[in-house]
């Protein structure tokens, strides 16, 4: 198995409760967030589902991905946060070019772009000027 | 009989306010929307008002809303905190009428400190600004623009916060921002209207605090809060590492004429851009800042306490030659934000455990388990370490974020680690363009980041995230800036062993 971090590939063997990384035996004891490592004591802050995922030990950011080609979705364009949309800035049979922005959602007394995942015409439009969104929530679907 | 007092705001200031207010036999209360009705700052006051509502405009900017509970908790005063109305003119007049004391700069003064245009008329008179016009629309703004030329930043006249600020490099930039930065300030200050100003590319930003009262005005130092992204600041420490005593002498007075100018008459502080030794008034914040706290600690002032004397008629009870500052203070604002991207990051806290420790100052109003709501600014605690060398201070700093545990939700405790790790902030050498050359991440503890990640637990709960479903953050996991962080994970454990 690969896993990605920080944008390096490593070389993972697991042979029964042992892992092996690029070779070198390291072993994790978890207790809760807590985790042993060579005696000393970290903390899992953090960690995600998403692909790649958001993991913060002790303060520290890693990126990291168990599958080394990240797969992508680019059929959906979906808010990453909650908020509400103040302005929408394409229709439905649009052609938008990868990273153009299409929608302006107003969240924590601020404005954020929501970008276009991909070059492709826009099929649906599920947002509305004046509409809460949730995080996660489909807003606009691609050919 | 004791004073009673309305904190019109909500979050860490509350505790903050009332804090000072227990110190001085004043009894604080405050209001919360619906949002917040479970909030802990209310624990900190004496009773508290549902104001109802949950977006700032349906609850804390609700002027009326907020005189009712003045009225029904038998109050006094009102201190408006930050943000929302505490540098709106029309609410400290309202609050004047109603009888209630307003505790912030009487009406005349903020009638120009808290308009960025007047402001600059008046501060023009003793100190150097940059060109700037007032204008309406997009072809005045242009007009403008093409007057002074490019890069200009457009700012709200009102604004505050680095909402509504743009800055914009050509004609066609400029038109395509303009109706979101009318927007952002229409929605954020209640008013639309914007400026056009020379825009200096990587200055640094250097503020100089004030006290004032109707018959004197004294200055408690400068703050250097020049680690900004979006225009809002992240770090901010005193006294200023760019700074020589002649240039602290000039810019502290040169801060102090243009408050006489103003008549100003409460705690407030003149902003000020540095660029290659020379620099440039900005604006008046005439309020209580975020950032106070640092000054605070190097000058042992209670900065709310003088707020509170001069609000009651009292006036300062301390002179310019009582203020004496030792050693040195950083603060860093926490917020629940991607470490990387800054998105703003609403949830549910797991653990929240603030670092404790001599010189260490954490102000928060969240516990574990708290909510943090979408419908606010996503500061969640401010980290405040002081000590005697600027050394020591970055040193316990560090120690403090390595040990300061939240979970639950992401937090820009990674950025503060990798920002106090990089060289240029120990050389002090370091303007508005701080962050885009940052190194985020380590390359040091690939490995054992690996062998966390495939031996995690089964039963370790994961944090819904669909944050990379946004392309622009895609981009921005390039790791293109991997290669000279020299931190890692071995190095910062002692204080967790």
């Amino acid at each position: 198995m690969k896993v990605k971090v920080n944008g390096h590939n490593y070389n993972i063997e697991m042979i029964g409760q042992k892992v092996r990384v690029n070779g070198r035996q390291i072993s994790v004891v978890f207790n809760e967030n807590e985790i042993m490592i060579k005696g000393k004591k970290f903390h899992l802050d953090y960690i995600d589902d998403a692909e790649p995922a958001l993991m913060i030990v002790n303060g520290m950011t890693y990126i990291v991905s168990k599958s080394s080609e990240p797969t992508e979705s680019t059929k959906q364009l979906k808010t990453p946060l909650s908020g509400r949309i103040v302005d929408v800035l394409v229709k439905v049979g649009d052609n938008v070019k990868k990273g153009q922005t299409v929608i302006v959602l107003e969240s924590m007394k601020m404005e954020s772009y929501l970008h276009s995942p991909t070059t492709a015409k826009i099929s649906e439009l599920m947002a509305q000027i004046g509409q809460s969104v949730k995080s996660g929530q489909v807003l606009v679907t691609f050919v | 009989l004791a004073t009673k007092i309305l904190i019109a705001n909500r979050g860490e200031i509350v505790r903050r306010i009332a804090k000072t207010c227990s110190k001085l036999d004043v009894i604080p209360y405050c209001i919360y929307s619906e949002a917040d009705k479970n909030s802990l700052f209310i624990k900190y006051c004496k009773d508290a008002v549902n104001i109802g509502g949950f977006a700032p405009a349906d609850s804390y900017l609700r002027m009326d809303k907020i005189i009712n509970a003045a009225k029904q908790l038998d109050c006094d005063l009102v201190h408006p905190g930050y943000g929302f109305l505490a540098e709106n003119l029309e609410f400290s007049e309202l609050c004047n009428k109603e009888g209630l004391v307003f505790v912030g700069p009487s009406s005349e003064a903020l009638k120009i400190s808290g308009d960025k245009v007047r402001a600059k008329q008046v501060a023009s008179r003793v100190a150097p600004v940059l060109e700037g016009k007032e204008v309406s629309n997009q072809d005045e703004a242009l007009r403008a623009a093409c007057d002074i030329g490019y890069p200009v930043i457009l700012k709200a006249a009102k604004g505050g916060g680095g909402r509504g600020l743009r800055v914009t490099k050509s004609e066609e930039e400029l038109s395509r921002v303009f109706n979101s930065s009318k927007n952002e300030s229409m929605i954020g200050f209640g008013s639309d209207r914007l400026f056009v100003e020379r825009y200096s590319e990587d200055p640094r930003h250097i503020e100089v605090q004030i006290l004032g009262d109707n018959s004197a005005v004294i200055h408690l130092g400068e703050r250097e809060c020049s680690i900004q992204r979006r225009h809002q600041k992240l770090i901010e420490e005193t006294p200023s590492p760019a700074l020589t005593i002649e240039m602290r002498k000039s810019i502290t007075e040169t801060a102090i004429a243009i408050m006489k100018e103003i008549k100003y008459d409460n705690a407030g502080t003149v902003e000020f851009l540095f660029k290659d030794g020379r620099f440039y008034f900005m604006e008046v914040n005439s309020r209580i800042q975020v950032e106070h706290t640092i000054t605070e600690e190097v000058t042992g002032v209670d900065i709310v306490e003088q707020q509170l004397h001069v609000a009651t008629g009292n006036g300062l009870n301390i002179k310019q030659e009582d203020v004496k500052s030792k050693g040195h203070a950083i603060e860093c604002r926490i917020n629940a934000e991607h470490p990387l991207s800054f998105v703003p990051f609403p949830g549910t806290v797991d653990t929240f455990l603030p670092p404790e420790a001599i010189g260490v100052r954490v102000d928060t109003a969240l516990s574990s388990g708290c909510t943090i709501s979408p419908f606010y600014d996503s500061l969640i605690a401010k980290l405040i370490c002081c000590g005697e060398s600027r050394i020591d201070t970055i040193e316990s700093m560090k120690q403090s974020l390595y040990s300061f545990r939240i979970s639950g939700i992401p937090s820009t405790i990674p950025f503060h680690i990798s920002a106090l790790n990089d060289s240029r902030f120990l050389e002090g050498n370091y303007n508005t363009s701080f962050i885009d050359d940052l190194k985020r991440y380590s390359s040091k503890d690939g490995e054992i980041a690996s062998a966390i990640l495939c031996q995690l637990p089964k039963k370790i709960k994961f944090m819904k995230n669909n944050l990379y479903e946004d392309p622009w953050i895609k981009s921005n996991l390039s790791f293109s800036n991997i290669s000279n962080f020299s931190h890692d994970l071995f190095s910062n454990s002692r204080w967790n062993a």
